[in-house]
C-alpha cells in the first residue's frame, strides 16, 4: 500500500515535516521554547532533564532526545544547550546528523547570554524552515511506517471494543510490511504469559523479565502497585485489577507474533510486532515509541484524553459511545459503534487503518489541530 | 509477512472475542470468554434485572446495581477463588461473592505487584 510522505536521506519515511528545537537540558528549555515561538512551524520539546544524571539513566535521556531528532517526521533540528550541562550538545548533534538531516547548535553561555542565543536560534530556524519547506510529499510504501500502540484513561470498553479494533488495524499494517510497537510494560502485568506464548523462547523470556522488573520496581517503593494502577479513572470505568487492565491492553497488539523486545526509546531493528519496555504513563510511553522511530500513534481511551505528541500525530479512538459524544473534541475514531450498534470489530479496525493512512498522507488529528505538544522522558535513576 | 501467513497465525491463536453482532444480541452484558465467571455490563443493570449468559442463554439475576462497564458474577465465587475474565485470572475473591453481585475492588484483590 502506498502513502504520500517525505522521503528522508537515510530512506526513512516521514509523515510530517517538523523543524525541531531540542534543549540539551532543562536549563536550555526556556530558550528553546522562545526560539520555536519565533518561527511559525518550528516546535520545541522542553523537558526537566539533561543534567546530574548517571549511567543508564543518562544514556536513556540522551537516546530519547536524539531519537526525537532522528524521527523521520523531523526535517531539521536545532540543538540548544546551556553549555555546562551533563549532556554535551555534540552527543545529540552527532547521533541526529547520522540520519543525514541538517542539525544546527546554539549554546547560551557561548553566545554571551540568553537573549543573544534566542535571536541566533530564531535566525537559524528561519533558514532550517525554509530548507525543510523545499521538501515535498512523494509516493512511499506503508511498509516504512512504525505505528505506536497506546492506551490511556481506559475503561471496560477499551478491552472489549477499542483495543481489539486497534489489534485488527495493527495486523493489517503488519501484513502490509509495517511495524507496530506495543508498549507500557506495567500494563502487561498479568497478561505477559499470553504474549510470551506468541514469541520465540528467547523473546518470550525477555517479555517475562521486563514485567518482573517492573513489578519489582513497584514493590521496591514499599507500596502496592494498586495504589496507582489501575488509576482512579480506570476503577470508575470498571477495571478492578492490573491483571484485568493488562488483559484488555494486549488486544492492541492484535494476533501477530512478537518479534523482539527493545528498550525505552530504542529503534526497532526488524519489522513486525515489537514490544518496547515503557511505563504505563501515557506521555512517557508515547515519547519512548516516537523516540524509537514511530511516526504515528494510535491511542485508545475509554474516558477520553486530549493527549498528543510534539512531532507525531496521535489518533485517538474510544470504545465508549458516551465518551465519543462527550469528549468529541479529543477523539478521532468512534469504536463505540461496536457496543452501541453491533458494528463488527474488524470493520472498525479496517476503518482505523484507513484513518492511519489518511493521517500519514497529511490529515491532521484532533490533538494536532488543538496544538498538543506533549513530551516526557522516563527516568530510571535518581537525580544527583 | 503476507496476509495468508498472518491468517495462519491468527488461526493458531485463541483470541476469540465476541463479534459486534454478538455484543448487540446479548443486549445488556457480555461474557468475553466461555471460561469467564463474570460478565461485563453493557449498560447499567438494575437489581432484579436478568442477564443471559452462554449459548443456552442461562439467566442470572443482578442482586444489586451494576454500573456500565462493571462486572457481575454469574456463579457463586467463594473466598480465594479466581475471578476469570478474558478467559484468564484477573484477581482473587477477597470475600464470598454471590451470583448476580457486583464484582470490583471491594471483593476482588489483585495477585500482582503486592507487598
Amino acid at each position: 500500500m502506498k502513502i504520500q510522505a517525505y522521503r528522508r536521506a537515510n530512506g526513512g519515511v516521514g509523515i510530517r515535516n517538523h523543524v525541531l528545537v531540542i534543549p540539551a537540558s532543562v536549563c536550555a528549555s526556556h530558550a528553546a521554547c522562545r526560539m520555536a515561538e519565533g518561527v511559525p512551524g518550528a516546535v520545541a520539546i522542553p523537558h526537566e532533564n539533561g543534567c546530574c544524571q548517571v549511567g543508564r539513566d543518562h544514556e536513556q535521556t540522551v537516546r530519547t532526545l536524539a531519537g526525537f531528532g532522528r524521527n523521520p517526521n523531523v526535517a531539521a533540528v536545532l540543538v540548544v544547550s546551556l553549555g555546562c550541562e551533563g549532556i554535551h550538545f555534540d552527543q545529540l548533534q552527532s547521533r541526529i546528523e547520522a540520519t543525514g538531516k541538517p542539525v544546527a547548535h546554539v549554546g547560551i553561555q557561548a553566545s554571551g547570554g540568553e537573549t543573544v542565543a534566542i535571536h541566533a536560534g530564531i535566525r537559524i530556524l528561519t533558514d532550517l524552515k525554509r530548507q525543510a519547506d523545499t521538501q515535498s510529499r512523494v509516493e512511499c510504501d506503508l511498509a516504512g511506517i512504525i505505528l505506536g500502540l497506546e492506551c490511556g484513561g481506559s475503561d471496560a470498553t477499551s478491552g472489549i471494543a477499542a483495543n481489539p479494533a486497534i489489534g485488527v488495524a495493527s495486523d493489517l499494517l503488519l501484513a502490509a510490511g509495517g511495524t507496530s510497537i506495543l508498549s507500557e510494560t506495567t500494563e502487561l502485568i498479568g497478561a505477559e504469559h499470553l504474549l510470551a506464548r506468541r514469541a520465540s523462547q528467547e523473546v518470550g523470556q525477555k517479555i517475562m523479565e521486563i514485567v518482573k522488573q517492573t513489578e519489582a520496581r513497584a514493590q521496591a517503593m514499599g507500596a502496592d502497585l494498586r495504589g496507582s494502577q489501575p488509576t482512579p479513572g480506570n476503577l470508575v470505568g470498571g477495571i478492578t485489577t492490573i491483571e484485568e487492565k493488562s488483559l484488555g491492553c494486549i488486544h492492541k497488539a492484535g494476533s501477530a507474533r512478537v518479534g523482539a523486545v527493545i528498550a525505552y526509546a530504542e529503534e526497532p531493528r526488524g519489522k513486525g510486532l515489537i514490544v518496547m519496555d515503557t511505563p504505563g504513563h501515557d506521555i512517557e510511553s508515547v515519547t519512548g515509541m516516537v523516540a524509537g522511530g514511530a511516526q504515528v500513534v494510535v491511542f485508545s481511551t475509554g474516558l477520553g484524553t486530549p493527549t498528543g505528541c510534539a512531532i507525531a500525530p496521535v489518533i485517538k479512538i474510544t470504545g465508549n459511545p458516551e465518551t465519543f459524544r462527550r469528549m468529541a473534541d479529543c477523539l478521532d475514531v468512534n469504536a463505540g459503534r461496536i457496543i452501541a450498534e453491533g458494528v463488527e470489530i474488524e470493520s472498525v479496525g479496517r476503518q482505523l487503518l484507513d484513518e492511519i493512512v489518511a493521517v500519514c498522507n497529511g490529515k491532521l488529528t484532533r490533538a494536532e489541530i488543538s496544538g498538543h505538544r506533549e513530551f516526557g522522558i522516563t527516568r530510571i535513576g535518581p537525580t544527583f | 509477512m503476507n496476509l495468508s501467513e498472518l491468517q495462519m497465525i491468527v488461526a493458531d491463536l485463541d483470541l476469540s472475542m465476541p463479534s459486534g453482532q454478538d455484543l448487540k444480541a446479548r443486549g445488556n452484558s457480555v461474557r468475553l470468554s466461555p471460561k469467564d465467571n463474570v460478565v461485563t455490563a453493557l449498560r447499567e443493570l438494575r437489581p432484579g434485572e436478568q442477564v443471559k449468559v452462554g449459548p443456552d442463554l442461562q439467566e442470572v439475576t443482578a442482586v444489586e446495581l451494576i454500573p456500565f462497564g462493571h462486572k457481575m458474577a454469574i456463579v457463586t465465587l467463594p473466598t480465594g477463588s479466581d475471578v476469570i475474565k478474558y478467559g484468564d485470572c484477573i484477581g482473587v475473591a477477597s470475600q464470598p461473592i454471590a451470583a448476580g453481585a457486583h464484582v470490583h475492588i471491594h471483593n476482588v484483590n489483585s495477585r500482582r505487584a503486592r507487598v
